[in-house]
């Protein structure tokens, strides 16, 4: 399976909990569904944390993890980007192309507003 | 002095000709041929910038032995190289800049796709909806492009407007107008801030925009795309959309005046970059030439 699908299906699995959850745990819930190596459940977990997706919490001798963000903040996280795209007036190239173009300031800044009430 | 001419052409090209393009409404009916002049002017600009680093010394130095009467060899080799090592630090500057600047917007893009496939998985048409309260559609492109639109754009769109949008993003992502985009901006970012015209690179966006929208409507219909725009730009005011909108609602000219109006575009283009190679640099060329053999 591929990096992306797994890291999703582990994503899911921690977004779908209420509770930190350890790499048991998570592995335990992908397993029925998908045949996978205990240890290969580890390396996503690692590589989310070194993305900064999830957060690892030390719990005796094992590791918990829970997302970062929620995935409403992470839905925001991609707006903002796409804002900050359209707003900047740098000298990058955009890295998205917008269907109306430019956003002013003013709007940008009330759209930031708006989305950091949901996230 | 050739140096001199050439210095002043390529300011006049990346200062003062962009605001007079930007206005030239004509561009609007032939967007490619549009895209195709900006480059020509940016490329023309950077060409006629190196071209006086490179005349620059020799004419110097042949300024200064036509005084002298005398013909240094070792002198003439000292301008060359400093003509040389000139014009290599322009062209390297501008292969930097756009590598750099091609390497930051792909990581960019990869970040944003990497995320949108976490949140929700591959889509098998590349057409992702996020959840979020603000309509927005844009596209991510690169050689797996994907469309992301919110579902705040599907509630205030009705399903064909939605299609419309679609549509506009993909042309953008068949046609790849990321590459023109990078590759004009890469061409711009290379002139010293004060010597390049802010309005270039947005003339240069909206004509591609256009170019999305005759892409778009090959397959849907314009009253369509004519909707989504309205809808979509109420709140931003953009004068730029309200071009668009105009473009799409008003009279277009006939086939036979706008094939017209693309070839002599083109033969502008061409002219831009041709006629100051020829009328400056070739002349040049020549008497140095004739200076290094002693003619």
């Amino acid at each position: 399976m591929a990096m992306g699908d797994l890291e999703r299906a582990v994503m899911a699995q921690l977004w779908g909990s209420s509770t930190p959850r350890t790499v048991r745990e998570v592995h335990a819930a992908l397993e029925p569904t998908r045949p996978l190596a205990y240890t290969t459940v580890m390396t996503v977990l690692d590589r989310l944390a070194k993305k900064g997706l999830v957060t690892q919490e030390r719990e005796g001798r094992a590791y918990r993890y829970f997302p970062a963000r929620t995935r409403e903040q992470l839905a925001a996280d991609l707006m903002l980007d796409a804002l900050a795209d359209a707003t900047e007036p740098s000298d990058r190239v955009a890295a998205l192309q917008h269907f109306v173009g430019r956003v002013s300031s003013d709007e940008a800044a009330a759209i930031r507003a708006a989305l950091d009430e949901k996230a | 002095m050739t140096g001199i001419a050439l210095a002043a052409l390529a300011l006049v090209l990346s200062r003062m000709v962009p605001p007079v393009l930007a206005r030239a409404r004509w561009l609007e009916h032939v967007p490619r041929a549009g895209v195709v002049l900006w480059q020509a002017v940016a490329l023309a600009a950077v060409l006629a910038a190196v071209g006086a680093v490179l005349a620059a010394p020799e004419e110097l130095f042949r300024a200064y032995s036509a005084r002298d009467g005398a013909r240094v060899v070792p002198v003439l080799l000292a301008t060359a190289t400093v003509a040389a090592v000139g014009a290599a630090i322009i062209v390297l500057r501008l292969a930097i800049i756009a590598v750099r600047l091609g390497l930051d917007t792909r990581r960019r893009r990869a970040r944003h796709t990497e995320m949108l496939d976490l949140l929700e998985g591959p889509s098998p048409n590349r057409v992702h909806v996020l959840a979020g309260p603000i309509p927005m559609a844009y596209c991510v492109p690169g050689h797996s492009g994907r469309v992301v639109l919110t579902e705040a754009t599907v509630d205030v769109l009705d399903d064909a407007q939605v299609q419309a949008v679609i549509e506009h993003e993909r042309a953008h992502l068949r046609a790849r107008h990321d590459l023109v985009r990078e590759a004009f901006t890469a061409l711009h970012v290379a002139f010293p801030r004060v010597a390049r015209s802010q309005v270039a690179r947005a003339a240069v966006d909206h004509l591609l925009e256009l170019l999305a929208d005759d892409g778009a409507l090959h397959r849907i219909p314009e009253a369509d795309l004519r909707g989504a725009l309205a809808v979509l730009s109420r709140n931003t005011g953009e004068p730029r959309t309200a071009a668009r909108f105009r473009r799409l609602a008003g009279p277009q000219p006939s086939q036979g005046r706008r094939r017209l109006l693309a070839a002599a575009t083109y033969l502008l283009a061409a002219a831009v970059l041709v006629v100051p190679t020829a009328a400056l640099a070739g002349p040049w060329l020549a008497r140095a030439t004739t200076a290094v053999l002693g003619g």
